[in-house]
């Protein structure tokens, strides 16, 4: 004897369908046939209320407008839309885009960051010699005013400074401020601090 | 053929024989091709939306709204799913989205009475608008999944295969929702009183 059918199966049984077997079970077990009956009745109800007319029509004056307050609508969103996607761009191409732009921004920041890298190995080297010449005793004699005047600002900024509080001179370096300083040079004023260090070094 | 039909739209159908005739041409920007698309289902997705809100107003912005959100993605439009039930699937999914987020504005349905069921007919006893009304208040408190298929099953007399496809699951699923969709309006409706003859 088959066990008692599930709710598809009744379901089927209830709109005019189901399985032979189904139906020959439900004939003799109460407990299928109260939900069985109990089904019916409710889609009896459902259609009864839709005969009903269970949503008011609106005026047939409002579907002849209907599709210009659509297109209105749309007119609206694509004057709305941000430009990017005004422009067509999908998802997908966005996304495209974006990856192609921070392999891009890699490469380039790979390329970069040679230069600080040199940099700092040429910075490292002049540490060490200037830890040997501190270990000799620190000759300031050597030690002129500056007289490039590329570095005038700096000597103008660095001799108005009150050093007993920098913090209100803003002219102390946050964490990192070396690096991102590197970064917005331009090819040009990095090719030529690169050669102020050279010349810096060999000194 | 196009899905649905009316008297306003028989110079476009001439024009755009099928489904994808239609979205060929207003993707193309065929002038009344959109047009026609809005009129051959405004009606039917109107009234799905207002099955779900219950108003006017928001039943007309959510159709509206399935007709920009359609638009948008005719671009991905495939032949493999009739363009109604890719309409159906934006609206069910929209008002869904909607009811999860505002709850409807229902009447308080009536204490469960104590009552036989099998000794009354409740479609005798009671008046049909008044029937309707409390169906809608009672469907309103189904769950999301059951009332869509409820909706769409009694109301829009889809076949479970179709509501399967909007919905999103296997028609065994759709049937299951469907019969314990019956089972809670069963308890959530009001049940008439029975005169207790002397």
């Amino acid at each position: 004897m088959m066990g008692h059918p599930g709710p598809a199966e009744l379901v089927d049984l209830a709109e005019g369908g189901g399985a032979p077997e189904t139906a020959a079970h439900v004939e003799g077990c109460a407990s299928c046939r109260d939900d069985l009956n109990g089904l019916t009745a409710m889609i009896a109800i459902h259609e009864t209320a839709r005969d009903g007319g269970d949503v008011p029509e609106p005026s047939p004056l409002f579907w002849t407008h209907f599709p210009r307050r659509v297109g209105t609508a749309l007119e609206s969103a694509v004057r709305h839309e941000p430009g990017w996607r005004a422009s067509g761009l999908t998802v997908r191409n966005a996304v495209f885009a974006l990856t192609v732009a921070i392999t891009i921004g890699m490469v380039a920041g790979v390329a970069i960051s040679r230069v600080p890298r040199d940099g700092r190995a040429e910075a490292s080297n002049l540490g060490s010699a200037s830890t040997a010449l501190s270990t000799a005793g620190p000759d300031y004699s050597e030690v002129g005013p500056v007289v490039d005047p590329r570095w005038a600002v700096v000597v103008q900024m660095a001799e108005a400074a009150g050093w007993d509080a920098p913090e209100a001179t803003e002219l102390f370096a946050m964490d990192g401020a070396a690096d991102r300083a590197i970064f917005e040079l331009s090819t040009d004023e990095r090719r030529e601090l690169r050669r102020l260090l050279e010349i810096e070094l060999r000194q | 053929m196009l899905s649905g039909s009316t008297d306003l739209v028989v110079d476009g159908a001439k024009q755009f024989a099928s489904d994808e005739a239609l979205v060929r041409g207003c993707l193309a920007g065929s002038p009344g091709a959109f047009d026609l698309l809005v009129q051959l289902h405004q009606r039917t997705l109107y009234r799905l939306c207002y099955r779900f809100v219950d108003n006017h107003e928001d039943a007309c912005d959510l159709t509206q709204e399935v007709f920009l959100r359609a638009h948008r993605g005719l671009a991905r439009f495939r032949s493999q799913s009739s363009l109604s039930t890719r309409l159906y699937r934006i609206c069910v999914n929209l008002c869904l989205n909607r009811v999860s987020v505002k709850r409807p504005a229902t009447e308080p349905l009536r204490p469960e009475r104590q009552t036989d069921h099998r000794a009354v007919d409740p479609v005798d006893r009671l008046d049909r608008s008044q029937r309707a009304r409390q169906l809608r208040g009672a469907i309103a408190r189904l769950p999301p999944r059951q009332r869509a298929v409820v909706v769409l099953r009694v109301y829009h007399e889809m076949p479970h295969h179709e509501i399967a496809a909007i919905v999103g699951s296997s028609v065994g699923a759709v049937k299951a929702n469907y019969f314990h969709a019956m089972g809670n309006l069963r308890r959530l409706m009001p049940q008439p009183e029975v005169k207790v003859a002397r």
